[in-house]
C-alpha cells in the first residue's frame, strides 16, 4: 500500500528532519508544522516521484519552508510584532554553558542559507557529502567546501569562547 | 567523499549543547489528519446538520399544535365596526368584515350562518 510506504518514510525521517528544522526555526511547534507541511506536499505528488527520490524531496521541501519561515520571522521581529524565539535549554547546563549555547545559536543564525543547510544536514541528519550533494543538487566537493567555510565562520563568530569551545 | 562530516561538526556543536530532541508524540496522527481532513470530519458535520433540521421541525410542529385556538367574542362595539346595528339582529350585507385588532392590525372576519336545527 502506498500510504503504508509513505507513513514508514515519515516515521524514519521524522526525528532527524525535526531536529534539523528545529535548529533553523528554534520552535518545536513550528518545526513540527514545517515537517508535516513538507510531508503533506510530498503526498500530493507521491505518485509522480520515484521512491529513491522521496527522501531528498522531503528534505528539500522542509528546508525551503524553514528558510521561508525564518525570513518571515526576521521581518516580523524587525517591525516588532514577534518576539524572538528561544531555544530549549538543557536544565543540566550551568550558566556559562547556557551562554555558550546562545552564542552558538546566534552564530548558526548568522550563517548564510547555503552554509547553514550543509551544516545542519551534516550534523543533525548525519548525511554524507554525497547525500547532501544529491539533496541540494550540488557536487560533493562543493558540499565539503561549504562545510569548511561554515566551520570557519562559526570559529570566527565564537573566538571569544576559545578554550571552552573546541 | 563517502565519509561523513558529522564527527567534525559534532565537535563544534556538541551533544551537551545541542541534544537530539524527540518530536512531539502526536506527529503521525497530526499528519494523517492533514492528509484526510474531509474523511475525518464529514460524519460529524452531517450529523449536526441533520440534528439541526430535526430540532427545527420538532419546534415548528410543537408551535403549531401547542398554540391555543383563538376564541373571538364579539361585543356590541364590534358590531359597530362591522357595520351592523348593535341593537338589532340584522344580518350583514356581506359575509365578510374587518375588525380592528389593536392599533396596527386588521382582522378579516368571515361570518357564517348558524346551522338551523333540524326537526327530529
Amino acid at each position: 500500500m502506498d500510504i503504508e510506504r509513505f507513513e514508514a518514510l515519515y516515521l524514519s525521517l521524522e526525528k532527524p528532519l525535526f531536529n534539523t528544522v528545529y535548529r533553523w526555526v528554534w520552535s518545536e511547534q513550528e518545526a513540527l508544522d514545517i515537517v508535516q507541511d513538507a510531508f503533506a506536499e510530498v503526498w500530493a505528488v507521491w505518485e509522480r516521484i520515484r521512491p529513491d527520490q522521496a527522501k531528498a524531496y522531503v528534505y528539500r521541501t522542509a528546508l525551503n519552508k524553514a528558510a521561508n519561515h525564518r525570513r518571515r520571522q526576521k521581518l516580523w521581529q524587525w517591525i516588532g510584532l514577534d518576539a524572538e524565539s528561544s531555544s530549549k535549554h538543557n536544565p543540566a547546563l550551568d550558566l556559562e554553558q547556557k551562554k555558550l549555547q546562545e552564542a552558538l545559536k546566534k552564530a548558526l543564525d548568522g550563517l548564510s542559507r547555503d552554509h547553514r543547510q550543509v551544516i545542519l544536514l551534516a550534523r543533525f541528519a548525519e548525511m554524507t557529502y554525497v547525500e547532501i550533494g544529491e539533496m541540494l543538487a550540488i557536487p560533493p566537493g562543493t558540499v565539503a567546501s561549504r562545510i569548511n567555510k561554515a566551520i570557519q565562520h562559526l570559529r570566527v563568530a565564537l573566538k571569544d569562547w576559545q578554550g571552552e569551545w573546541p | 567523499m563517502t565519509q561523513t562530516p558529522y564527527q567534525q561538526i559534532q565537535d563544534l556543536l556538541p551533544d551537551e549543547l545541542f541534544p537530539e530532541l524527540d518530536p512531539p508524540a502526536h506527529g503521525l496522527a497530526g499528519l494523517r489528519l492533514r492528509l484526510h481532513p474531509a474523511k475525518e470530519s464529514a460524519p460529524f458535520s452531517w450529523f449536526w446538520v441533520l440534528a439541526m433540521v430535526a430540532i427545527v421541525l420538532v419546534w415548528a410542529f410543537g408551535i403549531q399544535f401547542a398554540r391555543p385556538k383563538a376564541q373571538l367574542t364579539f361585543s356590541a362595539a364590534d358590531r359597530v365596526v362591522l357595520g351592523l346595528d348593535p341593537a338589532s339582529n340584522e344580518k350583514p350585507a356581506s359575509n365578510q368584515g374587518q375588525l380592528q385588532v389593536g392599533p396596527n392590525y386588521i382582522m378579516i372576519v368571515s361570518l357564517q350562518a348558524e346551522p338551523t336545527p333540524t326537526s327530529p
